[in-house]
Order: structure tokens, then sequence, then C-alpha cells
């Protein structure tokens, strides 16, 4: 009983790892764009925080999910958060069109280039989500059948 | 199943690093596109003032600019478009600096077609847009409202009372103050004014012709005298003034003088 815990707390220390450095890294992500966005960032208003709620949810989706790892939540999170990727950027950039006002100045700039190609990643990382869904669960099916014939 | 996800895994990696790679080269590239501008500078040409514009356009970023459409159009201080000049570029090679003249021309004619652009300074607006391909992904327009000063160059134009003098009892003369400011920063008034002088009758009573030369931002102020018929004289009549310079035809003005009783 003792061993099985200390194999438990073992291994919750190493996903609480894992999804730490995966959070991290996303994290130096944001870091680095948000240094070299710093010499626009006085021009791009409400754009800001909306890159900013996105790296964010982002990197909260990814703790929960590698922290969820070995269990069928692990693809409902990162499912969710390919989803969440789609929905939020259709929403708040008008299907790819940027718009911002400076005093007399209008700028716009059309970046459905770069939301097709984050709704192209994120399609092929629901696919893979759902297919590795399918693969766990194919396994675990096969594991129980393999312990219930022995 | 284990080399489909592990195909979808590598391919969702490297498109990441597409996406990112992307993104930051693109960040890099604006950050390093610089517009400089030279001093604006106005001349005349084919009786139009073209204003012209010049900027430099130094792209050390790492893609060319496509398409660059910059268009302005002049609107007067009641929203009517007075003139619309577009300058087009195809490319912008990227490590290369592009200079681009911007002119806007406004034909004089048609400016003292409205005698209030002739008498009334006036403010316009200029609606000035910017279009390119950056990449020849992205597309990026930008409008700029400015403003821009128009001078009358007949500003305050005020013609005295004529007094008459008989000379004889055939000739008269026909005395006259007529003053004007050109505000015009573009328009020097070179030429001939031409005046005729009616009676009530609509009778012709003289023609005086006068050189001028009132350069822009100086102001003018003269006495004209005419010979005239005294016989003709009646207690009004008008006084018709046309400008025939280099730059503008204007007139006849009609100023009317005297009373009729």
């Amino acid at each position: 009983m003792e061993a099985k815990n200390k194999i438990s707390v073992k291994n919750i220390s190493l996903r609480i790892f894992k999804a730490g450095i995966k959070a991290f890294i996303i994290y130096i992500v944001y870091l680095v764009f948000s240094w070299l966005t710093e010499p626009i960032r006085g021009f791009m208003g409400q754009y800001g925080q909306i890159i900013d709620v996105f790296f964010i949810t982002v990197l909260i989706f990814t703790f929960i999910s590698e922290l969820s790892s070995g269990t069928i939540y692990h693809f409902v999170f990162s499912f969710s958060r390919e989803l969440f990727v789609i929905l939020y950027f259709i929403t708040v950039l008008n299907g790819g069109t940027f718009k911002m006002n400076l005093e007399n100045i209008k700028l716009a700039v059309n970046l459905q280039f770069f939301i097709l190609m984050l709704i192209f990643i994120s399609m092929l990382g629901i696919a893979k989500t759902l297919l590795s869904a399918m693969n766990f669960l194919n396994e675990k099916s096969e594991k129980e059948t393999v312990r219930e014939y022995y | 199943m284990k080399y489909t996800l592990k195909a979808l895994k590598w391919a969702i990696i490297i498109l990441w690093i597409c996406f990112i790679f992307l993104i930051f080269t693109t960040v890099y590239s604006v950050a390093n596109i610089r517009v400089e501008t030279n001093e604006t500078k106005f001349f005349t040409k084919n009786n139009e003032v073209i204003v012209a514009i010049p900027f430099i356009l130094i792209n050390d970023g790492l893609y060319e600019i496509l398409n660059l459409n910059v268009t302005t159009i002049v609107v007067s201080r009641e929203n009517e478009p007075l003139t619309k000049s577009t300058s087009f570029i195809d490319v912008i090679p990227r490590g290369k600096e592009t200079m681009i003249w911007h002119n806007i021309s406004l034909s004089i004619q048609k400016m003292v077609s409205n005698q209030k652009y002739l008498f009334e300074d006036s403010n316009f607006t200029l609606l000035n847009n910017i279009r390119l391909d950056f990449a020849r992904i992205i597309p990026f327009a930008m409008s700029v409202n400015s403003t821009m000063p128009w001078g009358a160059p007949l500003y305050n134009f005020t013609v005295s009372e004529p007094t008459f003098q008989m000379i004889n009892a055939t000739t008269s003369t026909v005395s006259f103050n007529i003053s004007f400011e050109n505000h015009s920063p573009y328009i020097n008034l070179e030429g001939e004014l031409e005046l005729k002088i009616f009676n009530e009758n609509e009778e012709l009573l003289g023609v005086t012709y006068e050189t001028i030369r009132v350069p822009s931002n100086s102001f003018y102020k003269k006495t004209l005298s005419v010979y005239i018929e005294t016989t003709k004289v009646t207690n009004s009549g008008y006084i018709n003034i046309t400008f025939k310079t280099s730059m503008l035809n204007f007139g006849p003005l009609v100023i009317p003088y005297g009373s009729e009783e």
C-alpha cells in the first residue's frame, strides 16, 4: 500500500514537473513575443489584451491537460484548447481584420493568412487529440480484457 | 494508429515552428521599415498648383512591399471633393530605399471658377489613403486626415467709390482705388487688369488696362484713372474688372457704383 502511494506521489510530481515545463515554454514564447512587439505595444490598444488573454488561456489549458495526462481528461482539455484557439481568434479578430484608430489615423491589417494557418494547425490538433483519445480508450479496453482473461 | 499520431504530432510541431517564425520575422520586418519625408515642394505647372510630397521608404525588413498605393483626395470645407491624386509603386524590394514623389495637383482655373476661393481663405481637408501588400500575404491600409490651408489670391478685394473730374466739355476722368491681398502661397498674379466703366444705360464710358505684379503673400493697392466721355456720365453704373494673368483668368467682376436715384 505504502509502495503504491509512493509511486502515485512520484507520478503526480512528474506530471506537475512536465506540465510546469510546458507552461514555462509557453511563458517564454509570450515573453519573447512581448519583447518583440514592445515598440508597437502602444499602438495595439485592445489587441494587446487579446494577446495576453490568449497566452494565459493556452498556458492554463496546457498545464491542466498535461497534469491530467494518462486519463481521458487529458484529451478533453487538449480538445478544448484547440477549439478555444479557433473560436477566440475568429471572434476577436473579426475573421482576420485587425483595425485600430489612433487620433486621426485609421489602420487596417488583414491577418486572414495567419488566422487560416492557426485554424489549420488547431484542426490538425483536434484530429490528433481525437485519434489519441480513440487510441487511449482502445489500449485501456485491451488492458482490461487481458487482465480479465488472466 | 501510432504512426498516424506520430506523423500528426510532427506536422503540428513543424507548422507551429513555421507559424512562430513567420510572426517573428513579420514583426521584425515591420519594425525595420522606416519612412522619411523631405521638405514639401510647391510649384505650378500648366495652370495647376502642384504640392509635391517626397517620401523615402527604407525597407530594411525581410520581406518586400508590393502594390503601394497612395491616394489623396482634397475635400473642401463643404465636403465637396476637389481633386484626387494617386501614386503607385509596384515593388519595394527588401533592403532597398525607394523614393516616392506624391504629387497633389489642384487646377487653378477650377478653383477660381468658385469665386469663394478667390476672395476667402479656407482650409481643405486632405484624405490620405495608403494601401500595400506586405510579404504578399498581409494587406495593409492606413488613412490619415490632414488639413491644407488655402489662401485667397484676391483676399479683401475692395474697389472704392469712383470720383469724377471734368477736364473739358467732352472728356472727364474717373478715379478709384483698387486693393487686395494675395494670400495664396502658390499663385503669383502677374499679368493685366482690364477695367471697363459703364453708365446706367449700359453704355461703355471708358476702358483701361493696368499691368499688375502681385507675388504671393503681398498687398496691392493702386489708384486707377480712366478717361471717359463727359456727356455719357450718369449718376450710377458699374465697373467690369477682368484679370488676365499667367496663372488665372477671371472676370468680369461687376462692381456697381453711384446711386440710381
